[in-house]
């Protein structure tokens, strides 16, 4: 028993000892790299992006606002924290990790299309290794495991979190030894242009989709929003646009504007609709009901940007 | 809490110290300490089931020892059909009730009757057709005066509800009291080849079997838009699934007694080495073929002596239909066990069910050419029945089928990306390897001829690498659901 023991016992010191250092090359190599579900928080952590400008919400948002366009028309330093397929409770960890690392921004976008803004995260599964390279940051961990995302396991066990994820294991290998040729997930500043093709299978569906509107969620929008007025950020809700038909196809659309209308209210802060505008009648700004592909985005944000900019040069008048 | 997971790893080190080292010297302690573990095990993944473990544990100890002590021979025989009348109960009420109900109410309502029948939505224990097969061939076995029934109720709940096998088999005989009745010793090799075939179920479960499911699952859920050629690759990595899963869970299972110092019996003995397919389930499922072979097909032969070979046929095809039914309540499993059941008609008609096959090699060790073609059709008859047994439906069988015989069976098969099908294939490759240098031995890591301690060393690096660089990460077995 005893030899039986310390046999065992010497083999499993080896592989923890190995599976400590193996976990630190893949989480190493993973903050080093620009693959998309790791750019944002990368960029994050490295601190000193210091936007004035900051959008908020899901992969509408990644996908929709174009920092390169933000930056070069309304001259200034823009970022966009779009997190695909996550709710609104992630948009704040998001959006919290960014506050300790970098500076306060000026204006923030708050993108409120779809169920996103008005619902805690549906799927709090999707794309959870994005967080492992992080496990040693407390104050993360602590509001992500309060939004139900990683187990004990995926917290504390070196290396067993990224049992049997491949591409990851892979990638933060690669991406420590330096071979990162390969890792450029086209971000910029948080956004990406997506040139997939057009894909109306939500549109074929005969039923209606009910968008769920959840009392968490509308409080944490609530104490969100006021939290960046007591800042003294200017915010703004955006509807972003999405191809008309999709509309018709929700049947509580007018309860989620009635939500965000009172709390627009409620802190004055202003809505920018697109719902009806004229890129949302083209399915040639789409690559789905949902999300603007790249000439969409560069399209809404020249649009976004001249709206934005009538609205400060009409305050600063009105301040002369 | 599966083997392959953290909670189990916790759970099994915890009973392992206090059962080797408080409890060394106290075989009764040991037993209430497995049982309790036991009971802990099966209520933590179904508390709500456990009463019922332990009703039917109780009456049939106590049917045991009635049997034993009945004073007439008729006393014991009704015994013993209570007994089993309770038992295949239990299994028709939790598993079967349902499906009988629904197939009648459509039988009915296509002869033009109205019915309005509903079903109970019976929720099915957890391991019920394991241990309700325990709990049977308990009161058999003594009523056979083939074993005593012991007077000791913890050894019998021990051998009932043994955590290892609980939920997925192997289904020991009621030999196994015996083993727990005997004082227990350290057996440092035992250990060492428990670990070793735990290293392998692992290897089997989360690289090989998990591995095929992401493709099986995505080609059997589209079966419909997917050319011949990939559903004919689906079906065959679905054969290596079935088998990398159930018996990954049973070397896991077999690896754990032998740390507790405890003989489960063997499940699967490298069944894509059979040369046919009577050979084939002598070794797939060996703890299930040998029960059923035991308790239905031998008495049903006797039965139908009279009737020379038309008489086995039709024992062993309703023993293949009890095979094919005992996996759940569904057609497609009447269907996969009447078509292994016909499978053996023909070797039956010429001799060949009873002759043991002995595979032939050549020089360089690798089968000859006869034996290896016999192998790979052998290979296509079950990957066939695979088909028919994973399809949702008889409907959904015949598309499939239909599907492979489209004429994109000659296109080159969907692989999804390369980093998926390399390691795939390499695993798979792996196993057949490993398991063909190892046939003659008792599982698939059985080093014990190896002498180098560089060499086995390097073979757990292999190992623990591929587990963690190719491992899935599915937590449960298929064989659960059974």
């Amino acid at each position: 028993m005893k030899k039986f023991v310390c046999q065992f016992g010497v083999r499993v010191i080896i592989v923890i000892v190995i599976a400590i250092a193996v976990d630190y090359v893949i989480s190493a190599g993973l903050r080093k790299t620009d693959i998309r579900k790791y750019s944002t928080w990368n960029d994050i952590y490295k601190g000193g992006l210091d936007a004035d400008l900051l959008v908020i919400g899901a992969s509408n948002a990644w996908s929709g606002f174009n920092t390169y366009i933000m930056d070069s028309a309304l001259h200034l330093n823009s970022y966009n924290l779009g997190f695909d397929g996550h709710n609104i409770d992630y948009y704040i960890v998001r959006y919290n990790t960014y506050r300790r690392f970098n500076a306060k921004p000026k204006v923030v976008l708050i993108n409120t299309l779809f169920s996103g803004t008005l619902d805690v995260s549906a799927h709090p599964q999707y794309e959870r290794e994005q967080f492992f390279p992080f496990v040693n940051d407390k104050e993360l961990m602590s509001q992500v495991a309060e939004a139900k995302n990683l187990g004990w396991k995926e917290r504390y066990l070196p290396l067993v979190r990224y049992f049997g994820y491949r591409e990851e294991i892979e990638n933060g290998v690669l991406a420590f030894f330096g071979k990162k040729d390969f890792l450029d997930g086209g971000m910029h500043k948080g956004f990406r242009g997506n040139d997939y093709a057009w894909d109306e299978e939500t549109l074929s569906k005969d039923t209606l989709i009910s968008i769920s509107i959840n009392t968490e969620a509308v409080l944490q929008l609530n104490s969100f929003s006021k939290q960046l007025i007591d800042d003294g950020i200017q915010v703004f809700f955006v509807k972003s646009p999405i191809y008309y038909p999709l509309r018709s196809k929700f049947e509580n659309i007018e309860q989620t504007d009635s939500v965000f209308n009172a709390i627009a209210n409620k802190y004055d802060i202003t809505i920018l609709d697109y719902y009806f505008s004229r890129i949302s009648m083209d399915s040639a700004y789409f690559y789905n009901p949902g999300h603007l592909n790249i000439r969409g985005s560069e399209e809404f944000t020249l649009e976004l940007c001249h709206d934005l900019d009538s609205i400060w040069n009409h305050l600063r008048l009105l301040a002369q | 809490m599966v083997f392959n997971s953290i909670s189990f790893l916790l759970f099994f080190t915890v009973v392992f110290f206090i059962y080797w080292i408080p409890l060394k010297k106290h075989t009764k302690a040991q037993n209430v300490f497995l049982l309790a573990a036991s009971y802990f095990f099966y209520g933590y993944a179904d508390w709500k089931m456990l009463p019922l473990l332990i009703i039917a544990t109780l009456v049939f100890f106590y049917l045991g020892i009635g049997i034993k002590r009945s004073k007439s021979e008729k006393t014991a025989s009704w015994l013993t059909v209570l007994g089993v009348v309770l038992g295949v109960g239990l299994l028709l009420y939790f598993k079967y009730l349902d499906f009988f109900i629904l197939s009648f109410a459509h039988l009915f309502e296509s002869m033009g009757f109205q019915t309005n029948w509903h079903t109970f939505n019976i929720i099915m224990p957890l391991g019920v057709s394991f241990f309700t097969f325990k709990l049977i061939s308990y009161v058999i076995e003594i009523h056979r005066e083939e074993i005593d029934p012991t007077n000791n109720v913890v050894d019998f709940a021990t051998y009932i509800a043994f955590f290892p096998c609980i939920l997925s088999g192997p289904i020991d005989r009621p030999g196994f009291i015996s083993q727990l009745q005997q004082k227990r010793e350290f057996d440092y090799n035992q250990a060492v080849d428990g670990l070793r075939q735990i290293l392998w179920g692992l290897f089997m479960k989360l690289v090989v079997a998990d591995n095929c499911a992401k493709y099986v699952d995505q080609v059997f859920s589209s079966y419909m838009s997917q050319s011949g050629s990939t559903l004919l690759w689906a079906a065959i990595l679905c054969s290596f699934q079935m088998y990398a899963d159930f018996s990954g869970y049973s070397d896991m299972a077999i690896g754990v007694g032998k740390l507790l110092g405890l003989r489960i019996t063997r499940n699967f003995k490298f069944p894509f080495f059979a040369l046919n397919m009577a050979e084939f389930w002598r070794r797939w499922h060996i703890s299930l073929t040998t029960w059923l072979t035991d308790y239905v097909f031998t008495p049903l032969n006797f039965r139908f002596r009279h009737w020379r070979k038309t008489g086995m046929i039709l024992a062993i095809v309703i023993n293949m239909v009890l095979v094919g039914l005992w996996h759940g309540a569904n057609w497609t499993y009447v269907l996969f066990g009447l078509y292994h059941g016909l499978l053996f008609v023909p070797l039956i008609l010429s001799g060949a069910f009873l002759k043991k096959n002995q595979l032939r090699t050549n020089s360089i060790g690798l089968p000859v050419l006869k034996d290896f073609l016999r192998m790979l059709l052998t290979f296509a008859l079950v990957t066939f029945g695979v088909i028919i047994f994973r399809a949702a439906s008889i409907g959904q069988a015949w598309e499939y089928v239909r599907g492979i015989g489209d004429r994109s069976l000659f296109s080159i098969p969907w692989l999804k990306d390369r980093h998926f099908y390399i390691p795939l294939v390499l695993s798979i490759l792996a196993f057949l390897i490993v398991e063909w240098i190892q046939k003659d031995k008792e599982h698939a890591l059985d080093l014990r001829g190896i002498k180098s301690p560089v060499l086995k060393n390097l073979i757990y690096v292999v190992l623990i690498v591929a587990l963690f660089w190719f491992g899935g990460h599915a937590e449960t077995f298929i064989y659960f659901q059974f």
